[in-house]
């Protein structure tokens, strides 16, 4: 009896093993796609609704999960709603390659990792952690070959393996990139002088010095003051010579040269240097932090800017137009200005990288690839890249769906009110709550409000009738910028983890940010020569050359990858 | 006792006892205190002896995501690294004089501080100056970074009263000068640790016998006199112990401190070991070098640890181990 007992248990288990593994076969296709995907039919937003809900765990990057749980609610709401899809967003509130080097370590990662670096990325490809996706691509994605186009041969690997996807890519939407900015009311006190080359820019700032040495409080007026520990001051600097990425570029012989083995790095290192001597740049410059930086600016005590146009912006009139309601005056702002040192064709102060500095994968934990993949298709369609850069679509919202157009709602157009009436409602109905693989390049549709301009996930312009943007602010902001962006996407490097280059190349970055800091603040133009020629010299024992070939490498292999 | 079991009368011979069998009926004895003490074990077992089988991963060229089957072998090579890299000894001298100054003016602050504490006389005053001594230990390093930047900066507190007196004509750099920064950390680091440093040494000072002042002032000895000839030398097992196990923190120069008050322009002076180990071994992924060079500082400090307990032994009879 015991023995018939034993062996039923034994055949009644084999039985069900058998059943349970039929079973998960008959689930799977030959490519591990998921045959029991089924949907319903497609809503009004182009997504193929599945039957079962479709969840995907995510890791995005720095952030605090209560907030981000929070400005959420509405997609989240919405998805479930309209799409049947849930999302399971997570963030920690540490860097996030720390974070990732720990859950490669512990082998603890979500189904996807977005916003990560481009080497991160490659670390978790070599390891075998993040899916093959060129076929999930063909299959489920037409709408990311279509937008990539040729650039999607640039995240293939060697073998022709695609495994991660760009995130934030697409055609640079700003209009100024880096800049030589001035307070636009105290330049027209002068009569408006358009400068065009770095010296006139230093004669126009010292004239407005001169006539504005104390802000209303008594407080000292500076030509210049920096945020970036100086880095920005070199950065538009060479923007202005047309280097790029920091490389002077022989197009014919294919040589990179990095910028502190060229004369004209000694140039804007004296350039620079000279602001310093003259007591024309503020002597926290390298001490100070965003928030003290934007305090100067907010108290008319910064004149002009070297560096990113976005910062002057926000810390001058954004601010200044909230502070002061109604009171404020439009020409109370800074213009941003494309400068060119003399002799050079096109400065290099707007770069497009159409495949941009992140990455997405999906990672070996992901139980249905197949189905993440149809959701990066229809997130970078255009219908999707509008909801997830501008939130969920109504009348509560910047942005309606109207007789099947994309109108923007009008108090959205209004200018001065922008952060109240445009980027608080849309960030108050979700607007870049779930953001995966959608593009931050323009979005181009004709369904698109006929209104507005330079449409994207961040941002958008109104225009009037005859194309000038509605708000003359803007007008007057950017009427002296060539918005000429250069392609640098072939440009992009990426530094793998084991290759040693990486440690030399964040050897150099530390020590010129130092060397730099050193050259500025010499006392004299001699010694700042001597200052620039001793970091000339140590760098290139840290190994600069090596790095100078790397890149230049780097740009023929991405070159190659390209026209496959 | 035989004498005295022969005169009692009968045969007594104590059983020998084993070594094992003294150690568990002494076990029995303090099983309270060890059971008080089995947490506080556990916690060091866990947390402090069991992670150390990570050294071996600086054995190898380790990446997060590998197995250590998986990691090539590589022998001493992440310690050679360290000792090629271009500024090694630049880092070096900026940890060894920043640990230093710490561990010299450092660690004889407290012990002044305590010294004159101890010679107030009233006792609401003296509370009082205790209380606000040790107050800036809880405050975080971010806070008395900003306090620094606002007292130090060149439009700072100290740059303006020296403007108005006239001493100066231009505003003082002192956080953009890469030669004041030890000074200006080593300032921080007493200001911020003195008081709660000090609560030890004060603590030692009241174990003093009272009876020694006594005979002090029969003897003619003045306050300094008694401070120096009765409170030091009876606070000296405080001292020597405290001493020698702040040695073994000598390639521990400290970390946010140097994050936080470190600028481009000061990175000659302010960048030290684990500054450097923290972005070019823990940020960048790199455990296996992170873990060679902790090591690395974890075994001298431990060997300069037992150096000076034995220095100390021979001069002063007084060590820990």
């Amino acid at each position: 009896m015991k023995r018939k007992l034993i062996f039923l248990s034994l055949a009644l288990l084999f039985l069900f093993v058998t059943a349970c593994s039929k079973s998960s076969e008959k689930s799977k296709n030959d490519d591990g796609t998921d045959e029991a995907f089924e949907t319903v039919g497609v809503n009004e937003y182009g997504w193929d609704v599945p039957k079962e809900t479709l969840k995907i765990s995510y890791y995005a990057g720095f952030g605090d999960q209560a907030e981000s749980d929070e400005l959420a609610k509405p997609m989240e709401q919405f998805y479930k709603e309209k799409f049947n899809v849930e999302f399971e967003k997570i963030v920690y509130s540490v860097d996030m390659n720390e974070r990732l080097n720990l859950m490669l370590g512990t082998g603890n990662y979500p189904e996807v990792i977005t916003f990560m670096s481009d080497d991160m990325a490659e670390k978790f490809i070599q390891q075998g952690r993040a899916v093959e996706l060129t076929d999930l691509i063909d299959k489920y994605a037409p709408n990311i070959k279509e937008q990539l186009g040729d650039y999607l041969n640039l995240m293939r690997n060697d073998d022709g393996k695609i495994y991660k996807l760009p995130v934030m890519w697409g055609e640079n939407p700003n209009v100024a990139g880096w800049d030589f900015a001035v307070r636009y009311d105290w330049w027209k006190e002068l009569g408006e002088p358009i400068y065009r080359t770095p010296e006139e820019y230093y004669q126009t700032l010292k004239k407005i010095m001169e006539r504005h040495p104390v802000n209303e409080e008594g407080q000292k007026v500076y030509a210049l003051s920096d945020n970036t520990q100086g880095s920005a001051l070199y950065g538009a600097m060479l923007s202005a010579y047309g280097f790029k990425n920091g490389y002077k570029v022989d197009e014919k012989s294919g040589e990179f040269t990095h910028w502190i083995n060229t004369p004209e790095g000694l140039e804007i290192a004296k350039y620079i240097n000279r602001f310093y001597r003259e007591g024309m740049l503020d002597p926290d410059f390298l001490n100070n932090k965003f928030e003290d930086w934007q305090a100067k600016v907010m108290n008319g005590r910064v004149i002009g800017n070297i560096g990113t146009w976005w910062h002057t912006w926000v810390a001058g009139q954004e601010a200044w137009a909230q502070q002061e309601g109604d009171a404020y005056n439009i020409e109370k702002r800074y213009i941003n200005v494309t400068v060119k040192a003399p002799g050079v064709e096109q400065a290099t102060d707007v770069a497009s990288n159409f495949i941009g500095n992140y990455r997405v994968i999906i990672t070996d934990k992901a139980k249905h690839p197949d189905r993440i993949m149809r959701w990066f298709n229809w997130e970078v369609s255009p219908i999707g890249t509008m909801i997830t850069g501008y939130g969920v679509p109504g009348p509560d919202n910047v942005w309606d769906i109207v007789d099947g157009k994309w109108i923007f709602k009008d108090s959205a157009l209004e200018y001065n009110k922008k952060n109240e009436n445009f980027h608080a409602v849309r960030e108050a109905n979700g607007a870049q709550a779930y953001w995966m693989v959608t593009k931050s390049g323009w979005i181009r549709d004709e369904r698109l409000d006929p209104r507005v301009t330079r449409v994207s996930v961040y941002d958008m312009w109104p225009i009037n009738e005859e194309g000038d943007f509605l708000d003359e602010g803007v007008n007057l902001s950017w009427q002296y910028v060539d918005g000429k962006a250069w392609d640098s996407t072939l440009y992009t490097v990426t530094f793998k983890a084991d290759n040693p280059i990486s440690n030399t190349n964040q050897t150099i970055q530390d020590t010129l940010l130092s060397e730099w800091a050193k050259i500025i603040t010499s006392a004299s133009e001699k010694e700042a020569e001597a200052n620039f020629l001793a970091a000339r010299d140590k760098l290139n024992s840290l190994g600069l050359h090596d790095l100078e070939r790397y890149v230049a490498d780097s740009y023929k292999a991405n070159l190659a990858k390209f026209n496959q | 006792m035989q004498g005295s079991a022969a005169k009692i009368g009968y045969d007594y011979e104590p059983k020998p006892v084993s070594k094992g069998a003294r150690k568990l009926r002494r076990l029995r004895r303090e099983k309270e205190l060890w059971i008080i003490a089995a947490i506080a074990l556990a916690w060091v077992l866990v947390f402090a002896y069991a992670p150390m089988y990570g050294i071996i991963y600086s054995f190898f060229e380790y990446y997060p995501g590998m197995t250590l089957a998986e990691s090539k072998f590589v022998g001493l090579k992440h310690y050679k690294d360290f000792f090629s890299l271009p500024d090694v000894w630049l880092i070096i001298r900026n940890t060894l004089v920043i640990s230093t100054l710490g561990l010299t003016i450092g660690f004889v602050s407290p012990i002044i501080l305590a010294l004159l504490i101890n010679e107030i006389r009233v006792r609401w005053f003296k509370r009082t100056i205790q209380t606000i001594s040790y107050l800036p230990h809880f405050v975080s390093w971010i806070v008395v970074a900003s306090i620094i930047f606002t007292l130090l900066g060149s439009e700072g507190f100290v740059n303006d009263v020296l403007l108005k007196l006239g001493w100066i004509e231009r505003p003082l750099t002192i956080l953009g000068e890469g030669s004041y920064f030890w000074a200006l950390l080593t300032s921080a680091n007493i200001w911020k640790g003195v008081g709660w440093s000090s609560i030890i040494y004060i603590s030692a000072i009241a174990g003093v016998d009272q009876e020694l002042y006594q005979a002090g002032a029969v003897d003619g000895l003045g306050r300094f006199g008694m401070a120096w000839h009765i409170t030091l030398p009876g606070i000296r097992p405080t001292v020597l112990l405290l001493f020698i196990l702040g040695i073994g923190s000598l390639l521990n120069a400290g970390f946010e401190q140097q994050l936080l008050l470190g600028t481009p322009k000061t990175r000659e002076y302010h960048e030290v070991i684990d500054t450097y180990v923290y972005r070019y071994g823990i940020q960048m992924g790199r455990y296996s070098f992170a873990t060679a060079v902790g090591f690395m500082s974890s075994v001298l400090g431990l060997f300069l640890v037992l150096l000076t307990n034995r220095i100390s032994k021979k001069l002063t009879d007084m060590s820990i181990i």
